[in-house]
């Protein structure tokens, strides 16, 4: 596009390129020189938006933003501020990855975003790739909404992510249920690099227990204690290669096809089984040292797999498919490695992983170690004698044990992290019904089975009924009954103060369900004429969780409670 | 089925006021409160006084138990962390034009982030002004000149409706008795925001160690920042607690 068009447009849309560039020679020579084309590219990419950014005043910004991972796309972003009218409308369809990232070039670049342009709406379609609402795109996306202008501080936009629901989404379409949208600024997104991921899997509640979490993480402990952690030994035999020798002895760690345990002994030592004595890059001998926590890069899906093991005695290599944290230059590296080999196969690091990692719910099903080592981790030394032991019984039963204490597990580490019992149930219910795999999104989909419901109504009424103790009165909720025969689309409660008749309201809540139908919402709450509230929440069962009762009660709470007038 | 407004316009960058603070979780707060001075009262701490206690004395002990003991536990039923994010003693925020960006309110409690509204977090919340009441501190003076007057000039809960403020009660002084009168005295009605009379709020508890909530409705004359025009009148309720 000319110069001569630059400020010409009132609205810009579009749909970028998305792939990032990548040398495609596997010649070496052809190789090198493609990649330095690319870089060559990647420098171009970044002053369009260096030059945006200081022609808005953004000096700092300016000088820190490099293009992330030579991605083409926002150039383009950076581009159509400049054909853009200022205060012109712009609509880009974008890679998901730029909400995700939690890299520091992903931060910086999301900050100038966000500090560079007067952001009005992200429609989020991350959980949406693979359907048809997209044909035939296979990654997570987003579209973007701006002004072509410098946002206000505390100027909000719209974050809305339409939950998949397969039946819908199938036929090309999704839901978007306005009353789950937030408003978020700008400061916020900077301020909390990974606000956006949490609330594109989970809810306000979930960012609430992410900030009471301790903030010490697993980098800074290692870092701090001079311990070693890294990604495992690339060979890559066409790139530059050094000398291996130190890997030699190793025994060359290979995932066991069941069970938590290796028998490390076993294993084929790592000259036998790659006879070579080079690697591009073989790593510091100290990462391979025991005692050693192994973490492969792919979690496996089930929570009975092991997300991690130990070494304790043996060291080990391992390939850049795992993560290695070695605490073998501290006298306490039994203990450390034991609690981080514990804490990783808690409920709450998979809570973490869906909350903050790039990647899981987001397409791939691998970590990042950005994502290990940002998991919080208090210091093991501070635990007492009573924890030290009850850890290591831990740590035993899961590497021995045929039926693993999940729930004692669980309750070790929420307790160990500070959380209460609120929170734990923010956790279990992410982990249960917004995990990135088929399975959980089957299940999150299926109708509410009595007992949950039941569970749902009974936290709902307990969270309810203090605020209505405190004026001698009492609140009931209950079910009300299915509508049809079976599979209502639709299920509802009634909330009254005990003693108070629920008219019958058959002929009503089939009226209102084709209405809301129309409106995309997930949840609706209407006043009984002559006191009390009728609650309706679509008929799945990643609604019906306690996490989404104590919404309901938190809405109901701030715009419902009039249905109750106070007794003289 | 996309039938949202807005993602071109965005959203209005916040609405003010803040929506009410369920008179009910006030309510709460007032249980929660009188629970606090009545462990005080039983269990002090180690060399604490409440009858001797000073003023910032009595409010950091209250912040304690109020934080660490009764919302994190279940004593107070509706007083807990599903709620209530956390209580804050003297955190700076901004007044109502930015001029002054550390007052100090005695006490905040954070309500957790309320559903999909544009707020401003650092300012939605209960904030709570702590005062003595008694001969030492006559009530116009300490009460109300230092204590509803930051309300009413936007000080402190600018963008709230609703506002707490809590009596440390020593020398038999009541609501009937003192604020009645302090609140009519003529060179005072108006700088407070020509409050009416107070009135009890139905449904609120009394005992012999506290008054039930009493609420008074205040003008304000300032105007809120980025055109949202003049700032509505603010509920200030009042619970008063014997520390004698």
């Amino acid at each position: 596009m000319p110069e001569s068009l630059n400020s010409h447009f009132d609205i810009v849309v579009t749909n970028p390129p998305w792939t990032r560039l990548r040398p495609v020679s596997i010649e070496p020579d052809k190789k090198a020189e493609e990649l330095q084309h690319i870089a060559e590219i990647n420098i171009e990419f970044t002053n369009i938006a260096r030059r945006v950014l200081r022609a808005r005043g953004l000096e700092k910004v300016a000088a820190k933003y490099s293009n992330p991972d030579n991605n083409p796309d926002l150039p383009f972003l950076w581009r159509a501020t400049e054909w853009a009218k200022p205060g012109g409308v712009i609509a880009m369809a974008l890679p998901g990855r730029i909400i995700l990232k939690q890299s520091e070039t992903g931060k910086i670049a999301r900050e100038a975003i966000m500090r560079g342009l007067a952001v009005t709406g992200i429609l989020n379609g991350s959980d949406l790739e693979k359907t048809p609402v997209w044909a035939n795109m296979d990654l997570p996306f987003m579209l973007l909404f701006a002004r072509n202008s410098i946002p206000g501080s505390e100027q909000p936009f719209h974050f809305a992510t339409p939950v998949r629901e397969n039946h819908l989404s199938s036929r090309g379409q999704f839901r978007l249920d306005y009353q789950s949208a937030d408003a978020l600024t700008a400061e916020m997104v900077i301020a909390r690099p990974w606000l956006l991921k949490a609330l594109a899997v989970g809810t306000a509640l979930d960012v609430e227990v992410i900030e009471r979490l301790p903030k010490s993480t697993v980098s800074q402990f290692w870092a701090d204690n001079k311990l070693t952690s890294g990604e495992g030994y690339n060979i890559s035999p066409n790139l530059k290669q050094h000398g291996a020798s130190d890997l030699f002895d190793l025994p060359d760690f290979q995932l066991p096809t069941s069970g938590f345990m290796v028998d490390f002994g076993k294993l084929p030592e790592w000259k036998d089984r790659h006879n070579r004595k080079t690697a591009h890059a073989p790593r510091n001998e100290g990462l391979y040292a025991p005692p050693l926590v192994i973490v492969p890069q792919t979690p496996r899906e089930s929570r009975e797999d092991p997300k991690a093991f130990i070494s304790r005695t043996t060291a080990v290599a391992f390939s850049k498919s795992n993560y290695g944290y070695s605490a073998g230059a501290d006298p306490n590296g039994d203990l450390f490695v034991s609690a981080l080999y514990l804490v990783l196969h808690s409920a709450l690091y998979q809570h973490h992983c869906l909350m903050k990692s790039s990647r899981q719910g987001a397409s791939f099903r691998t970590i990042l170690k950005e994502d290990l080592d940002g998991f919080p981790f208090p210091d093991p030394r501070e635990l007492t004698v009573a924890q030290r032991k009850q850890l290591l019984s831990f740590v035993h039963a899961l590497e021995h044990d045929s039926t693993k204490p999940w729930e004692e597990i669980d309750k070790f580490v929420f307790a160990l992290y500070g959380l209460t019992e609120h929170d734990a149930g923010v956790v279990r219910d992410t982990v249960r019904f917004c995990g990135p795999y088929r399975s959980v999104r089957m299940l999150s989909e299926q109708p509410i089975p009595p007992e949950e419901m039941e569970i749902f109504r009974k936290y709902l009424e307990d969270m309810l009924q203090p605020l209505f103790l405190v004026t001698n009165q009492r609140v009931a909720v209950f079910a009300y009954p299915t509508l049809n025969q079976w599979n209502d689309p639709w299920r509802f409660l009634s909330i009254s103060l005990v003693g108070d008749r629920i008219p019958n309201m058959d002929h009503v809540l089939r009226r209102l369900i084709d209405e809301v139908n129309k409106t995309t919402a997930s949840r609706i709450v209407f006043h009984i004429p002559n006191g009390g509230l009728i609650l309706g929440i679509i008929n799945q069962r990643r609604f019906w969780t306690r996490s989404r009762a104590r919404l309901c009660s938190l809405y109901i709470e701030q715009h419902h409670l009039s249905a109750f007038p106070i007794p003289s | 089925m996309m039938k949202i407004p807005g993602f071109f316009s965005g959203v209005r960058s916040y609405q003010l006021p803040h929506p009410d603070v369920p008179l009910r979780l006030i309510l709460v707060t007032h249980l929660a409160v009188a629970k606090a001075f009545e462990l005080l009262r039983e269990q002090p701490p180690t060399g604490f006084q409440l009858s001797a206690a000073k003023e910032d004395e009595i409010t950091r002990q209250l912040q304690w138990i109020l934080e660490n003991r009764l919302l994190r536990g279940n004593e107070v039923p509706g007083f807990d962390t599903r709620r209530i994010k956390n209580v804050v003693r003297a955190p700076e925020v901004s007044n109502y034009n930015y001029q002054h960006p550390a007052k100090k309110p005695d006490l905040v409690l954070f309500l957790l982030q309320r559903e999909s509204l544009p707020l401003l977090h650092s300012h939605d919340g209960l904030f709570a002004e702590c005062k003595p009441v008694d001969k030492k501190h006559p009530i116009g003076q300490h009460y109300c000149d230092q204590g509803i007057r930051r309300f009413v000039i936007g000080d402190y809960a600018w963008a709230m409706r609703d506002g707490l403020l809590v009596a440390y009660v020593r020398d038999g002084r009541t609501i009937e008795k003192n604020l009645v009168p302090a609140l009519k005295s003529k060179n005072r009605r108006r700088p407070l925001g020509s409050p009416a009379r107070p009135t009890s709020v139905q449904g609120s508890r009394s005992s012999d160690r506290m008054e039930s909530v009493h609420v008074t409705t205040h003008k304000r004359s300032f105007l809120w920042p980025f055109d949202f025009g003049n700032a509505c009148p603010i509920r200030i309720y009042h619970s008063w607690h014997d520390c004698s």
